[in-house]
């Protein structure tokens, strides 16, 4: 039998921390997205959307990677807990997911002319959305925790290649969706410094809330564990 | 015009957020 101890408590140690930081810096990141930041050259105002889609992709590709690590961690070790925020992860990967493919939708309208268009970034987002769906759904098909968890790990580690798929897809194919502008091999970010700083504050905050949320997420899931483990001993 | 569009993006986002945070309490009060 493995433990579950030391997440756990350092889970509920750091989580209210995490809380308050995360009101704080998306109190920022909303201020500095909606009225600090200047007005686009060719978009006008209706760029700003950029400040919740692009932090919403960018942690949908980390919730990704961390699901990758949580089920290598698992099938390395056979600790419960890495199943836990595989789970987690993945669960609040696809929500970000979901964010991103709604708020770009409402910024293509205006820039585009259209709310969905088949093209490479969209397409490969979408598919992302769908395969991590599976995965969560897969999970439900066994009552075995040991089988389920091993079966979700092989998906995780494998689903993972659609993350760089993602985000190269523009670079790769012909594509109406904008480059790169930040995480470019070439060069640094084209974006001007005060729309720079405020993504990236926009960013710190998402990545504190995926924090939060993720904390809260794993420690409901080691709880089911434990019910679950009380229920079998009896 | 440009208006609707940036509050229906930051409405959806930060209400997806907080519904999702709302549905995390309720699991941990009444754990299914």
């Amino acid at each position: 039998m493995t433990t579950t101890t030391f997440p756990r408590a350092l889970v509920l140690r750091v989580r209210p921390w995490l809380g308050i930081a995360a009101i704080a810096a998306a109190s920022i990141s909303t201020y500095m997205s909606l009225l600090w930041a200047p007005p686009d050259a060719m978009q006008g105002d209706v760029y700003r959307i950029m400040y919740v889609h692009v932090p919403s992709a960018w942690l949908a590709y980390l919730a990704f990677i961390v699901v990758f690590l949580a089920s290598v961690g698992w099938l390395w070790t056979r600790q419960r807990w890495f199943d836990a925020v595989a789970v987690a992860s993945a669960e609040i990967g696809v929500l970000f997911t979901a964010l991103a493919l709604v708020a770009g939708s409402i910024w293509a309208k205006p820039t585009w002319g259209v709310w969905w268009t088949w093209e490479p970034r969209l397409v490969t987002t979408a598919v992302m959305f769908v395969m991590y769906v599976g995965y969560l759904l897969l999970r439900n098909l066994s009552t075995d925790f040991v089988r389920r968890a091993s079966r979700a790990a092989v998906l995780g580690i494998v689903l993972v290649v659609d993350v760089p798929v993602v985000h190269l897809s523009v670079l790769w194919m012909n594509s109406l969706h904008q480059l790169p502008t930040v995480l470019r091999a070439s060069g640094g970010p084209s974006l001007d410094s005060s729309m720079l700083a405020t993504l990236l504050v926009s960013v710190a905050a998402f990545t504190l809330i995926y924090a939060y949320l993720l904390a809260a997420r794993v420690g409901i899931e080691l709880r089911r564990h434990e019910r679950i483990g009380a229920l079998r001993d009896g | 015009m440009d208006e609707v569009f940036i509050a229906a993006a930051y409405i959806a986002v930060w209400g997806a957020l907080v519904a999702y945070l709302v549905s995390l309490w309720q699991r941990t009060r009444r754990p299914s």
